[in-house]
């Protein structure tokens, strides 16, 4: 009551604000004091704790002391640690350490340099997991084309090589494992003219060891086979101006190329062409074959037999030579031993499982299908196989055209045989096609198309196929001429 | 034999060293008593550091365990970062220069060091067989740590003849082609 009483005297002449401000102000030190009182407990509880653990040490330690002295402790009784205080703890009697070095080796410490060490190994490894993660997507650009090689599909592949190489360079990577698959890859598909470009890509010394060597055998066989050309065509230059080629001297020239297999190169001769500028020393890293190669000695068998319009037999027994000593060689012989075998009416599908296998993205392994099917009456099957090539654009596209003009006229669709044949002359000008289109006009009784032919054959003195002829005069038909024969105008 | 081992161990330095290390932490973390603790003496603790025989299995499961994933995820980084730039790339010099490209051939050499020195020792190995494997233990736990006991069981053998020097470099030379599968399977490009 008295409390009250003078709170309320003391509180007497304050307005309600002051009131107020009064009251949160003792509410302020009554928490205060509380905290206060509580920090001071807890401090003093742990006070204590560590007072009792101090004890429990020193208890130890004095423990320990009681039997200090180690003349009084028997050997096989002492710490093997510190050969000073008898073995054994509290937990363990058996222990052979004493408690101190027990909890010592326990906790056994790391040298300052072991951990700067292992620091520095682990700081490496994230180095190594930016530079790996930096590089993933470079990294997949050559899996893809990898990939692509590994498939047999050569010319995705190659596009895949360009654009990954392109991710190296961009990235200053010098990637030769990858140059040197670029380069296989290149070489299986036959772009020739891509092999000097890789001059500076690898360090010549390397190339002779074991992980380079694909790419060394390819430059060295690149070497022989632009040697075996230099020469061969060279004797064949010696003979330009000939337009007679019954004076071409065929015999002569094939003992010469004959000679060339197997024999070591003409070395003073290229020189000397290189030195009149008929030739380019490109020779990547100077790596020179020891023999012409034999594959492109017997092309040119087969090109200069072609020439001198030797029999067919005689042109596929030189291609059938390059199939049998580099079957992968398929961009020299395949085409042409295709067209042969369908001229003779031999089943090209081994031939085209053969193409395939090098390179799934061939067109000639279908082109060859196209002309099967097409001497089979297969005519449907040769237009749809035809036109799948036709909407790739593909580099043959004249040549599926005329085979679809001819697999037409076979079914007497003459204005369709008009449309593809027109189609081949307009995308390639070869004697081949405009005789297809000539026997595609006299089919479709287009005389005038014809004689613009006829015109432009004698502009450039050229005659038409006999077949051409036979039909135009009425002495062969058209089945005839693609069904029997060589299945072709 | 033991020649064999304590070449190997010291060809494959690092991987010898950081293994030790990381059970030298292993065993602090857990109280195990260390016996010996150096990291690289010329005897078959060469790797290890020398520890009383551990009878708690879960104990003696991280000591095994945890040192050989520590060594096993740094040794993958290194050998990613080398196997794919040497082998699968063949960077082997700077860009037009003629200088090797070492840092490569150092990455390439620590992931096979770490990937070298992954497994407990011998001892460890059948200790913790003999933990793991006995009438007391639960069915679920043995077919559990089977795979993992498995490895490490497999390991420390391998180990202990120097083979596993071999089964590293053979695992870089294969890298490349698990990395190029995985790439191309997950259309990165």
């Amino acid at each position: 009551m008295d409390e009250n009483k003078e709170k309320n005297n003391a509180n007497e002449g304050l307005s309600d604000e002051e009131l107020r401000l009064k009251e949160e102000m003792e509410e302020l030190a009554r928490t205060f004091q509380e905290e206060l009182d509580k920090a001071k407990a807890e401090e003093e509880k742990l006070a204590a704790e560590k007072q009792e653990e101090l004890d429990i040490l020193i208890q130890e330690i004095e423990e320990e002391k009681v039997d200090e002295d180690p003349e009084n402790i028997p050997e096989d009784q002492l710490c093997e640690c510190c050969g000073e205080k008898r073995r054994g703890t509290k937990d363990n009697p058996d222990s052979p350490y004493c408690a101190s070095c027990e909890k010592g080796l326990r906790h056994y410490p790391f040298d300052f340099l072991n951990i700067i060490l292992v620091l520095i190994f682990i700081g490496l490894s994230l180095f190594a997991c930016t530079n790996f993660a930096g590089r993933i997507k470079t990294y997949a650009r050559v899996a893809e084309a990898d990939k692509l090689a590994r498939n047999a599909k050569r010319q995705s592949a190659y596009g895949a090589y360009q654009s990954a190489v392109q991710s190296l360079k961009d990235s200053s990577i010098n990637a030769e494992m990858v140059y040197s698959r670029q380069l296989q890859n290149a070489f299986a598909i036959g772009s020739l003219e891509d092999v000097p470009s890789f001059n500076t890509q690898f360090n010549a010394w390397e190339l002779k060891l074991p992980h380079l060597r694909k790419a060394y055998n390819i430059f060295k066989t690149y070497d022989g086979m632009t040697a075996a050309r230099t020469i061969g065509y060279g004797y064949v230059y010696e003979y330009e101006d000939i337009d007679d080629m019954s004076k071409f001297p065929y015999d002569d020239i094939m003992k010469k190329l004959d000679a060339m297999i197997n024999a070591p190169v003409d070395r003073a001769t290229i020189k000397a062409q290189v030195e009149e500028g008929l030739q380019a020393d490109n020779t990547p890293y100077g790596i020179q074959a020891d023999v012409y190669d034999t594959s492109m000695v017997n092309f040119l068998r087969m090109y200069i037999s072609a020439m001198c319009e030797k029999d067919i037999e005689t042109q596929k027994q030189y291609l059938e030579e390059i199939q049998k000593t580099n079957p992968e060689y398929t961009w020299i012989y395949s085409a042409m031993l295709g067209e042969i075998y369908i001229k003779q009416g031999k089943d090209v599908t081994e031939l085209c499982n053969q193409i395939r296998a090098v390179d799934a993205e061939d067109s000639v392994a279908d082109l060859l299908t196209v002309m099967q099917l097409r001497t089979q009456g297969k005519y449907d099957e040769s237009i749809k196989l035809a036109q799948t090539w036709i909407d790739k654009n593909d580099t043959y596209i004249y040549e599926f055209y005329r085979q679809q003009a001819l697999c037409y006229l076979s079914k007497e669709e003459y204005r369709q045989a008009y449309g593809a044949a027109s189609s081949a002359t307009e995308l390639n000008n070869s004697k081949q096609s405009y005789d297809t289109l000539a026997l595609c006009c006299l089919a479709n009784k287009n005389q005038t198309g014809f004689d613009e032919i006829k015109k432009m054959y004698d502009r450039y003195e050229l005659d038409f196929s006999a077949d051409v002829i036979a039909y135009r005069d009425g002495k062969i038909s058209l089945k005839e001429i693609l069904t029997q024969g060589d299945f072709d105008v | 034999m033991r020649i064999l081992y304590v070449i190997v161990k010291y060809l494959t330095v690092v991987g010898t060293f950081s293994k030790a290390f990381f059970e030298h932490l292993s065993c602090r973390i857990y109280e195990v008593i260390i016996e010996d603790g150096r990291y690289l003496p010329p005897t078959e603790m060469c790797g290890h550091v020398e520890h009383e025989i551990i009878k708690k299995r879960p104990v003696c499961f991280g000591v095994c365990f945890f040192p050989f994933m520590f060594s096993l995820i740094i040794g993958l980084v290194f050998l990613s970062a080398g196997s794919m730039n040497v082998y699968f790339l063949g960077e082997f010099f700077v860009k037009d220069t003629h200088i090797p490209n070492f840092l490569n051939y150092v990455f390439l050499w620590l992931g096979i060091s770490f990937l070298t020195n992954l497994f407990p020792s011998l001892e460890d190995a059948i200790a913790l067989k003999e933990l793991i494997y006995n009438k007391e233990t639960n069915i679920f736990v043995k077919i559990i740590a089977a795979p993992i006991f498995a490895v490490l069981y497999c390991g420390a053998y391998l180990e202990h003849y120097g083979v596993t020097l071999l089964t590293s470099i053979a695992f870089s030379l294969a890298l490349p082609s698990i990395y190029s599968a995985l790439f191309t399977a997950l259309h990165l490009v």
